[in-house]
């Protein structure tokens, strides 16, 4: 009877502690592939800043084509959303955090009557959309936990086609960034037209740079503007893959890990209750060897 | 030295591959072959595929496969800050920074590999090219197209691999 009730215990106690080398092993794989991945966006960084200075360039050429191209747009009447999530769960929050303040995006826009679009990244997001009835129309999935460059290509080229087909007004990129390792934020981002580089820059400072010097264009700079619209859209899209996957590789591992304190102090709960178990057992057959023993004895009395 | 040594970077999104002083940068936009040596004018502009070639003094020019990308000249105070060495903050230098999707050192090509890719792009080309005359309706027309550039665009800088190492390799 009793020793059923410990032999069950013995059994949870074995299979916490299976489960907690599973996550103490994901937890150590996640560790090494934060360091990964945050190399990876260290290397990005020359060529997304190199960018940026060209863009800014650029649009100081060509003022009267930068407005044409870049900045947000007046009327707003269809948007497409990019999301970009994980391809694996066990992450804690990561994924649904993005999810939900997609949705919440995406419900803003439709209360307003705006069209929304989506394309998503990461196997976790279309039966999160499908559910509330909202179809991504194409789905990237197998690179969100290692994306190569070719795969933001890939991901550019779906996002902007419907943008330059008219289709769309405004692309919206809503992803996690990594600002550091203790800190990743979910943010949305216009990625088309692009962000103008000036807005926000106040005009004192454009008067200062413009006295630096004279630029050469080759070609125009309205010409080239063309050219680096979509390369800068790939920099931006490969920037937040890769910051996407060093923050699913951050909240796994600090998932893991309190999976891993959990499955310790569980287990250690569980050899508690077992041993108590075990102890009442023995006082219960101790008691019962005893008052046999006195009984015995006392019917020797009487005789 | 540090009169003419200017900072040169050549960055892809995945490294920096070349990041150093040189005296000559040699490449060309759509518009021309250009150079650039110290004190250059600033410039932005695109870079067609091709070679750019890298000068520096005391040592072999070093020759980089680009296929495309951009360029800027900047010259400032301190712009090749952290590039070049032993220029004092006083100088006005200047730094290069081409930006490439994809780039390569041109003795490094792996020249088995250009030529399997090259093999593999022929045979995806003849297969996209009969399968686009095939195609009916309007959707599988613009698909067959964007995968007939995508394949002669593989093409191409497979060869251009090859034409590089056979020259510089």
């Amino acid at each position: 009877m009793a020793g059923g009730q410990e032999r069950v215990l013995r059994r949870r106690i074995k299979s916490v502690q299976a489960t907690r080398k599973i996550t103490k092993a994901m937890e150590l794989i996640a560790a090494s592939q934060i360091a990964r991945a945050q190399a990876r966006i260290a290397a990005n960084r020359p060529y997304k800043e190199g960018m940026a200075a060209i863009i800014v360039e650029a649009a100081k050429g060509d003022p009267r084509a930068a407005k044409k191209m870049l900045g947000t747009p007046e009327k707003i009447e269809n948007v497409l959303v990019l999301c970009i999530v994980g391809d694996r769960g066990l992450s804690g929050a990561y994924n649904s955090s993005v999810l939900r303040a997609t949705e919440r995006f995406v419900n803003e826009l439709r209360s307003k009557g705006t069209g929304i679009r989506l394309i998503v990244v990461g196997k976790k997001a279309a039966p999160y959309f499908r559910f509330r009835g909202l179809d991504a129309e194409v789905n990237f999935v197998g690179f969100a936990d290692k994306p190569e460059f070719t795969d933001a290509r890939d991901v550019a080229a779906a996002t902007a086609a419907p943008f330059l087909a008219g289709e769309v007004d405004q692309v919206v990129l809503v992803s996690t960034r990594f600002h550091s390792a203790g800190n990743q934020k979910v943010e949305s981002k216009q990625l088309l037209p692009l962000v103008d580089p000036r807005e926000g820059v106040d005009e004192d400072e454009e008067v200062s740079t413009k006295l630096e010097g004279y630029t050469e264009f080759e070609p125009e700079a309205e010409e080239l503007l063309a050219a680096l619209a979509p390369a800068a859209l790939e920099s931006e899209i490969f920037s937040a893959l890769l910051e996407g996957s060093a923050s699913f590789h951050t909240s796994q591992q600090r998932a893991m890990a309190s999976a891993t304190e959990n499955a310790d102090e569980l287990a250690l709960s569980l050899t508690r209750i077992m041993n108590r178990a075990r102890q009442d057992a023995i006082t219960t057959e101790i008691m019962e060897i005893v008052s046999g023993a006195e009984a015995l004895r006392q019917e020797k009395e009487h005789e | 030295m540090a009169d003419h040594a200017m900072g040169v970077e050549v960055v892809t999104p995945e490294s920096a591959l070349f990041r150093g002083t040189a005296t000559l940068v040699v490449a060309a936009t759509s518009e021309g072959d250009f150079s650039v040596m110290a004190d250059h004018a600033e410039l932005i502009g695109d870079v067609v595929p091709g070679i750019v070639r890298i000068e520096a003094e005391g040592q072999d020019p070093l020759s980089i496969l680009v296929h495309g990308g951009f360029v800027q000249v900047t010259t400032a105070d301190g712009a090749a800050e952290g590039i070049v060495d032993g220029v004092g903050a006083s100088d006005r230098s200047t730094r290069v920074t081409i930006l490439a999707r994809i780039a390569e050192i041109a003795h490094e090509i792996d020249k088995p590999r250009a030529e399997r890719a090259k093999n593999n792009a022929e045979v995806r080309l003849a297969e996209v090219r009969a399968s686009s005359t095939r195609a009916g309706d309007d959707a599988s027309l613009s698909e067959a197209l964007i995968d007939l550039a995508q394949a002669e665009a593989d093409l191409a800088r497979a060869e251009m691999r090859l034409a590089t190492s056979a020259v510089l390799g």
